[in-house]
């Protein structure tokens, strides 16, 4: 048993941290380092700017803009962008689509989307949640009817990150009443400019607008848009969600903000007194970080360590885990902050007060950090998993 | 209260309807919402209803033109306040400032204000804190507040942050130093905030309520008590205790109101053909949240007893510092569980159940956090009269 790395993989990290120190542009950390979500335009520059390198989706084949790596490579340039703080790829161009095209698009598909997807020359957002079909997805109703080389789609789909930015939308649709419900669903790619297409925005309770509602009248989809056969989408759908479980654990964000929580802890003052001086805060910052640790190795170890031991329930361990750890921390930080952290969102008439500046991104963090126990397979759901895998 | 009596009275009973009644008329949700979206210095159209009712003129003895209503009393209205989700400025004007009043200000200063808080003419907010007691970066040390006497008129200036319910406050009741005066070194001061000399730079908090900053320079104060009655700060302390008390009350509300929310979602919402309240993981969920109710009940409820009656308990500041800390902790959690069995929906604007978590951390912070108390709870303990020995 051993937990270093190769000469290799010490020498990609250090590349990947020099890379990112003489090129990610200071007010994009610094805005990261606050706790707020970079701005679209920083997303695709700084995405482009990684696919340069072929780092945008490293995984992939090198004809398709990747470079072959694996997953210990994938883990370190997480590990250094969250470390920066850096903005990642978007994941739902290259963790999501990008490997469902890979495994089940045509030599057509492949050629025309994965390097438009590797450059963010073309924005995805994910169309799979419905108002009645959250945690139960098979039961989506968005229906895609065929009509000679087109399909025409009518429906709603909810909590739709990014959709008022994105180009393109990878969609889970109804394409037969099948008496199992998964054997009717298709995968869809659909243009966003498509006539019928609306987008109506979601403000979530961290005041910002991430997610939004995407309605569907009568868009014709092209069928050469389809992804895998016909009502067989739902393979395309459990493959991207189990990929999409591995990285959103959030193990290397988890880290970077309890460095962040422990530099304001020491930076931060009560009654004149470090924040970092009372006992009781030195104590819960020393457990998480203990837990965290535990989460990283966990990471390596499911990931590269001992990548054929898996029974199944390890996604959901790491997921479990993660969204508990981001949670907890996010709201430690918020707690310590006092009332600066409490100044609400930066608009025209609420803005914060100068001093208060520091703590703007902290609640909004806190606040949206109660989603990663929802999305993404909700905990409920996860340890269902989990106990089926254990029990039987 | 005498004896064992956690019930209320039939006339608490039938104020907390009247209450209920009125809120869900004229601030359900989303008349709620649009208050919020209101200037604010437009009136509170809550605040009519509120003098109708006689809730503005509960703290305020009768001796004093109010109905002389105990802690008990304010309970039972704070407890709607939450569950209906408001964020005005009824604890610092009506709760707050007619016992800073009655502690340290002289009968002829305290008769005027009295009388217009209890009309429900006023709107005073308070920063009673050190001025350093809120947490900021080391580089940000606040200078507090200094009072100078000068040819028998005292002016105040400094800085303070943070204070609730400033901006649209007519009058802030602030602690500062007291220049020159060895023996006294604080006292509590009066401020126009519309008069010369006072600055007032507003914000709103996660929950919609308003709080301010405010730079004074030479501003013109009148000094309670003019150097009678009662020490600066046994006066803050007690009035800490009494905004604890009140901020368990309203946070005990904002609790029932996410639990019951929930309840009805769980009860209502399907999912693989069975409402979600059919998993024994939500069933267990709600059964948890019930039991931090009734520890909240329990404890918001000793708390107001306890500062109507310090006879009451053997220890009057633990029970109030434990109350606060375990409702901020409790509702935090409840609150939190309540988001999460809404799914996706209690991560919106639109839902009310995520608004319960956003009051329930301005409630937290309000008279000092759940950590700050438990800091409080873990340095009282000591050794005394137990058996334990220092080997």
């Amino acid at each position: 048993m051993n937990f270093s790395f190769s000469r290799e993989q010490q020498d990609f990290r250090r590349d990947v941290r020099a890379f990112i120190a003489e090129n990610l542009p200071s007010e994009v950390r610094e805005r990261l380092r606050a706790g707020h979500a970079p701005l679209p335009a920083q997303t695709i520059a700084w995405h482009r700017k990684l696919n340069e390198q072929g780092w945008a989706a490293p995984h992939w084949p090198r004809e398709y803009g990747g470079l072959d790596l694996g997953m210990a490579e994938r883990l370190i340039l997480a590990e250094e962008l969250y470390r920066a703080p850096a903005p990642m790829p978007l994941v739902f161009n290259v963790s999501m689509l990008g490997p469902v095209l890979l495994r089940f698009g045509t030599p057509e598909q492949k050629a025309h989307f994965l390097p438009r997807l590797a450059n963010l020359d073309l924005w995805f957002c994910q169309g799979f949640s419905e108002p009645g079909a959250g945690s139960d997805l098979t039961s989506l109703r968005t229906a895609a009817r065929r009509e000679g080389d087109h399909y025409v789609v009518d429906g709603q789909k909810i909590w739709t990150t990014m959709a008022h930015v994105a180009d393109w939308m990878f969609c889970l649709v109804r394409t037969a009443d099948a008496p199992r419900k998964q054997d009717g669903i298709s995968f869809l790619l659909i243009d966003m400019k498509a006539p019928g297409v609306t987008v109506r925005p979601i403000i979530s309770i961290d005041g910002a607008h991430h997610l939004n509602e995407v309605f569907f009248d009568s868009v014709r989809v092209p069928v050469e848009n389809r992804v895998g056969a016909e009502n067989e989408g739902w393979a395309c759908a459990r493959y991207l969600l189990g990929n999409e479980r591995t990285g959103i654990a959030g193990v290397p964000w988890c880290r970077e903000r309890l460095d962040r929580t422990l530099e304001l802890a020491a930076t931060l003052v009560q009654h004149g007194q470090p924040l970092l001086a009372n006992p009781l805060l030195r104590a819960e910052i020393a457990t998480l970080r203990a837990e965290m640790r535990a989460l990283e190795v966990s990471n390596w170890r499911f990931i590269v360590g001992d990548p054929d031991g898996d029974d199944g329930a390890r996604a959901s361990v790491l997921k479990l885990q993660g969204s508990a750890l981001q949670q907890r921390i996010a709201a430690l930080m918020q707690r310590l902050s006092g009332g600066a952290a409490l100044q609400a969102w930066p608009d025209a008439d609420n803005a914060p007060s100068d001093q208060a500046q520091w703590a703007a991104g902290i609640a909004p963090r806190y606040f949206y950090s109660r989603a990663a126990s929802i999305y993404g397979g909700a905990n409920e759901i996860q340890r269902d998993i989990v106990a089926r895998i254990c029990l039987g | 209260m005498s004896g064992m009596q956690f019930n209320y009275t039939s006339e608490q009973s039938q104020l907390a309807q009247s209450l209920r009644r009125m809120l869900s008329d004229h601030h359900g949700f989303r008349q709620r919402q649009a208050l919020l979206r209101e200037p604010v210095d437009r009136p509170d159209p809550l605040w009519r209803h509120f003098t109708d009712m006689g809730v503005t003129a509960l703290a305020v003895p009768e001796v004093d033109a109010g109905l002389g209503g105990k802690t008990e009393d304010l309970f039972v209205v704070l407890r709607e306040l939450g569950r209906a989700l408001v964020v005005g400025h009824y604890v610092s004007s009506c709760v707050i400032a007619p016992a800073a009043l009655l502690l340290a200000a002289s009968t002829s200063q305290r008769a005027p204000l009295l009388a217009g808080i209890a009309a429900g003419e006023l709107r005073i907010a308070l920063a009673l804190t050190d001025a350093n007691g809120d947490v900021r970066p080391a580089a940000q040390r606040n200078p507090g507040c200094t009072a100078y006497m000068t040819q028998g008129q005292w002016t105040l200036s400094g800085q303070h942050s943070g204070i609730a319910h400033l901006p649209g406050a007519d009058w802030l009741l602030i602690r500062a130093g007291v220049e020159g005066d060895a023996r006294e070194g604080e006292a509590l001061f009066l401020v126009d905030t519309r008069a010369a000399g006072t600055e007032v730079r507003g914000h709103t908090l996660v929950d919609g309520s308003r709080a301010g900053d405010v730079r004074l320079q030479g501003a013109p104060a009148a000094r309670l008590g003019e150097g009678a009655g009662v020490p600066c700060a046994a006066v803050v302390s007690a009035l800490d205790r009494l905004g604890a008390a009140a901020a368990c009350a309203e946070a005990l509300g904002v609790m029932e109101l996410a639990y019951e929310l929930t309840r009805e979602y769980v009860n209502t919402r399907q999912q693989f053909g069975r409402t979600l309240a059919t998993n024994q993981a939500v069933r267990h969920c709600i059964a948890d949240m019930r039991v931090s109710l009734e520890s909240a009940t329990s404890m918001a409820m000793l708390a107001a007893i306890v500062i109507d009656n310090p006879q009451a308990s053997v220890d009057p500041n633990q029970d109030i510092a434990s109350a606060k800390m375990l409702i901020g902790r409790l509702g935090r959690q409840l609150c939190e569980d309540a988001i999460q069995l809404h799914g996706g929906v209690g991560m919106t604007d639109e839902f009310a159940v995520g608004h319960c978590l956003r009051r329930m951390l301005v409630l937290d912070h309000s008279f000092g956090n759940a950590d700050v108390q438990l800091g409080r709870l873990a340095d009282s303990l000591s050794m005394a009269g137990t058996d334990a020995r220092v080997a």
